[in-house]
């Protein structure tokens, strides 16, 4: 039984350290995947923010190229010598300029930018700062070139030649355009364009990278689990099989025990029985009367069949004992109810009275007893008839020290009915 | 029973969770798709194009391409072994700056790369594209990604115009060029001949219209009729190669040194102004004619005074020499590489006519920085100061954006399949013109200019 216990309790601290072990673990993989997703969103949130920066930067430069090539083709002027299209324009890109600026400055202050984005990001400014310089440096030369037409003091000689000067300037416009302001034109926006797209690289193995960390960590976390899962399954299998062993040993335990116990019982009742008459023997009269001498007084009678002696010699011994054991059925079934009956030598019966049978009644029934006994039997279809001597005994309590003295008084009574012819009934005396 | 349908439910999502992780392992590595390698065939181990390695490197590191440099010793070699090297060694692109727009060995060469699925683009030097008509020129070329030297010669051109018409009239420009087989060379000639020629001519007509225009508003009673053979005269001037008479004729033909020309407001001259018209026209015809441009030399084997096998600058120089010393009108030179720039630069120095031939040049290093960067009499008046590092930077970088939407439309044909049945071609321009910068001592301490000349210090140092 205490081995049982122990193993029970050490598959129950088992399950307890599966169980502590998986609320750790997904205590630990809440933290995990809520820790990944702010990470991610971070990243997710910091890239926008980046794309956006450069994404208004590039449209406005689209928007300033389109106000350049407004410039070169003088969209919208009323006339050849119309200029404040061109003057329009040249405010719109100058606007756009402080846009890209803007944004541009918003993308440097960025921490943490990715290395290879960033350079290419500098390379892609320095461009579209050279263009805003460009653009700038000729807006400068034609607000110079316009000043003496708007100025008032300006005389008609200063203002023809401006005009002059202006005509040519407005002339060379498309080279000037396609030689120095296109190819930064395209540098700037090629490069912003490079500056973009490895931006967006950037941040898609950025993200790449946080949702992998995300992928592994639930990965991790789940073949942990399924690993918890596993072992949980057989520590339950081991414990489901450990019990079985227990039950199983407890079983031939059981069985073993209960063999012991009738093989017991059984040599127990060889002990205090008569093989021959199936009788309590002379031991059990002892086991049984010990406890009650000290403080109890009961009627008992011991029986012996005269010259049975002559029954052996003449008939044999097998003889004998089957008169014996017929003796014995008949005083079992005809006195059984009234008194315990014991076989207590070879040819001698000893019945102690139950409680409930009165002194009187107890001598009327050592009289049947000995007429039963001594009423003919039939053995091996040989009929056979032998008187019967009997001793009473009306115990009072502490009459005797032992059963041994008892049945040394009750059987020099006997001894004396026997002395004297037998088939005599002879009572112990009380002294 | 009842185990094993466990166990296999165990195992089932043991493999699962194994799989989910081996699957983002790998996803990881495949997104950035095959490794394209971008062979880059450079036409010299020179420092130009050392630093268009720089920007093609870079770009390749960016993008995450393997570039493969290869480079002839010369210009004058053949690269159609370096085609098939790169060809062999599994190139998914080839970026070519060609020795040869023509040459029969290199198209055939590129003809093959290209029939095995490599894009072809070129550097700098463009490959001779024919038109459809004729299919046995070389018609795979995607991009071309460089300088359009024509409008970089012609801008070159638009200067040396402005410069020439501050001299005398008789004052010519000329040209020493440093290819005769090289297409980028003879762009830089023709866009720079064509523009000098026609700015300076239309200068000249723009400044005899005016005075035609002028004249008839003078009308009658005009004095100054007989003044006028003087404002005449000095358009003749232009027309006049030996213009000794008038110095001033070019630098102003308004006459603003001549009351003549401008009087006619006055009323005067209006005997004069009947003829004018006829004169002018005369002369604008003669104007149309005058080729400004005295002549052509080539360093590579084609000099007006030495024919040498050699190149470079030495020969620049000599032939540069010679050419000032017997023409002394020769009042502006355009050189049209690095090398021959140099060599113009040190023979108008060692003639002492620094400040008075000005030198128009291509590229700068740091001998020409300090050719210009002088504090008087700068010998290198101008440069077309070149964009190597971004000829490399946008080669590798539309190379690959083209290989990348290229495998895309082929390995989805449905969705890329245009109107008329063809597949949808790969966003990536004809022509990719990375400009020339035109600098001269104004400019040549700005940050564009450092830029250019430095592009990985200079962007370290932001």
């Amino acid at each position: 039984m205490a081995k049982k216990e122990k193993k029970s309790s050490y598959s129950g601290r088992a399950f307890r350290i599966a169980g502590i072990a998986l609320a750790i673990i997904s205590i630990l993989n809440m933290i995990m995947v809520y820790a990944t997703y702010t990470g991610t969103s971070k990243t997710f949130t910091r890239t926008s923010e980046e794309m956006n920066h450069i994404n208004t930067a590039n449209s406005h430069l689209m928007a300033a190229n389109e106000s350049v090539l407004s410039v070169v083709g003088n969209v919208g002027a009323k006339s050849e010598n119309d200029l404040s299209a061109i003057m329009a324009n040249i405010s719109e890109i100058h606007s756009h300029f402080q846009t890209i600026d803007y944004e541009l400055n918003q993308y440097e202050k960025m921490e943490d930018h990715d290395e290879k984005a960033f350079k290419r990001f500098k390379h892609a400014r320095a461009y579209v700062d050279a263009y805003h310089n460009k653009m700038y440096e000729y807006q400068r030369e034609l607000e110079n070139l316009m000043a003496p037409l708007t100025n008032p003091e300006a005389t008609d000689a200063e203002k023809a030649s401006a005009a002059q000067a202006l005509a040519v300037f407005k002339q060379t416009i498309p080279d000037v355009y396609q030689q120095e302001i296109e190819p930064l034109q395209n540098a700037a926006t090629q490069m912003m364009v490079a500056s973009i797209s490895i931006g967006a690289a950037a941040a898609g193995k950025r993200s790449a990278m946080t949702i992998r960390a995300l992928y592994l960590v639930l990965s991790v976390m789940l073949l942990i689990l399924i690993a918890g899962e596993v072992t949980l399954y057989l520590i339950a299998r081991y414990t489901r099989r450990a019990n079985a062993e227990i039950d199983r040993k407890n079983a031939q335990f059981a069985e073993a025990s209960s063999k012991l116990m009738r093989s017991r019982e059984k040599m127990e009742d060889i002990a205090v029985t008569n093989i021959l008459t199936g009788m309590k023997n002379r031991y059990a009269l002892d086991q049984d009367l010990s406890d009650r001498l000290a403080d109890e007084q009961f009627n008992l009678a011991v029986f012996d069949m005269d010259n049975f002696r002559s029954i052996n010699d003449m008939y044999g011994y097998d003889f004998g004992d089957e008169y014996l054991a017929q003796v014995a059925e008949r005083l079992k079934s005809d006195f059984g109810q009234v008194a315990e009956l014991y076989s207590i030598t070879g040819n001698e019966f000893c019945a102690v009275f139950n409680r409930d049978i009165t002194d009187s009644q107890a001598l009327l029934y050592v009289e049947r007893i000995a007429a039963s006994m001594s009423a003919p039997f039939t053995v091996f279809n040989l009929t056979v008839q032998l008187s019967v001597s009997a001793s009473t005994y009306h115990y009072v309590a502490g009459d005797c020290l032992n059963v041994n003295s008892l049945l040394v008084k009750m059987d020099n009574a006997l001894r004396n009915a026997k002395r004297q012819g037998g088939g005599q009934i002879h009572q112990v005396m009380n002294i | 029973m009842k185990t094993g349908k466990r166990m296999r439910l165990a195992a089932c999502l043991l493999a699962a969770a194994l799989g989910s992780v081996s699957l983002f392992g790998c996803g990881a590595a495949n997104r950035g798709g095959k490794r394209y390698k971008i062979a880059m065939i450079a036409q010299a181990p020179t420092p130009f194009w050392e630093d268009v390695r720089t920007g093609a490197q870079d770009a390749a590191d960016e993008l995450g391409y393997e570039l493969m440099y290869y480079s002839t010793e010369d210009v004058t070699k053949d690269q159609s072994d370096l085609v098939r090297d790169a060809k062999s060694a599994g190139a998914d692109a080839i970026c070519i700056a060609a020795n040869s727009a023509t040459n029969e060995n290199l198209m055939t060469a590129l003809k093959a790369a290209a029939n095995s699925d490599i894009q072809i683009f070129t550097l700098d030097a463009d490959v001779d594209i024919p038109d459809d008509t004729d299919t046995s020129k070389f018609t795979e070329r995607r991009a071309y990604i460089g300088t359009d030297y024509e409008s970089a010669g012609s801008m070159a051109g638009r200067n040396a115009a402005n410069y020439l018409a501050a001299e005398e009239s008789n004052a010519r420009a000329a040209v020493i060029c440093h290819s005769q087989t090289l297409a980028s060379a003879q762009k830089r000639v023709d866009g720079f001949v064509s523009t000098l020629n026609s700015e300076l001519r239309s200068k000249k007509i723009f400044d005899l219209e005016a005075a035609r225009r002028a004249m008839p508003q003078g009308g009658e009673g005009n004095p100054g009729g007989e003044g006028n053979p003087n404002g005449e005269g000095n358009p003749n001037g232009e027309g006049n190669p030996n213009g000794e008479g008038n110095p001033n004729g070019e630098g102003n033909p308004n006459g603003g040194g001549n009351p003549g020309g401008e009087g006619n407001p006055n009323g005067e001259g209006g005997q004069g102004a009947p003829n004018a018209p006829d004169q002018i026209d005369m002369q604008i015809n003669t104007i149309n004619n005058t080729d400004y441009v005295y002549d052509v030399l080539y360093t590579d084997g084609t000099g007006f005074t030495e024919k040498t096998d050699k190149t470079g600058s030495l020969d620049a120089e000599t032939v540069t020499t010679n050419l000032l010393t017997a023409h002394p009108e020769i009042k502006v030179l355009f050189a049209t590489d690095e090398a021959t720039t140099v060599g113009v630069c040190r023979a108008v120095d060692g003639l002492g006519l620094a400040g008075q031939v000005k030198v128009i040049g291509v590229h700068m290093n740091d001998e020409l920085y300090d050719c210009m960067n002088r504090e008087s009499d700068a010998v290198l008046t101008a440069t077309l100061l070149l964009n190597p590092y971004n000829i490399g930077y946008f080669g590798v970088f539309y190379a690959g954006r083209y290989i990348n939407e290229y495998e895309e439309i082929h390995s989805n044909r449905e969705e890329n399949t245009m109107k008329d049945g063809k597949l949808r071609e790969p966003g990536v321009p004809k022509v990719v013109d990375t400009g020339a910068l035109y600098v001269t001592k104004e400019n040549l301490n700005t940050e564009q200019v450092s830029l250019l000349r430095n592009p990985e210090e200079y962007a370290k140092s932001k």
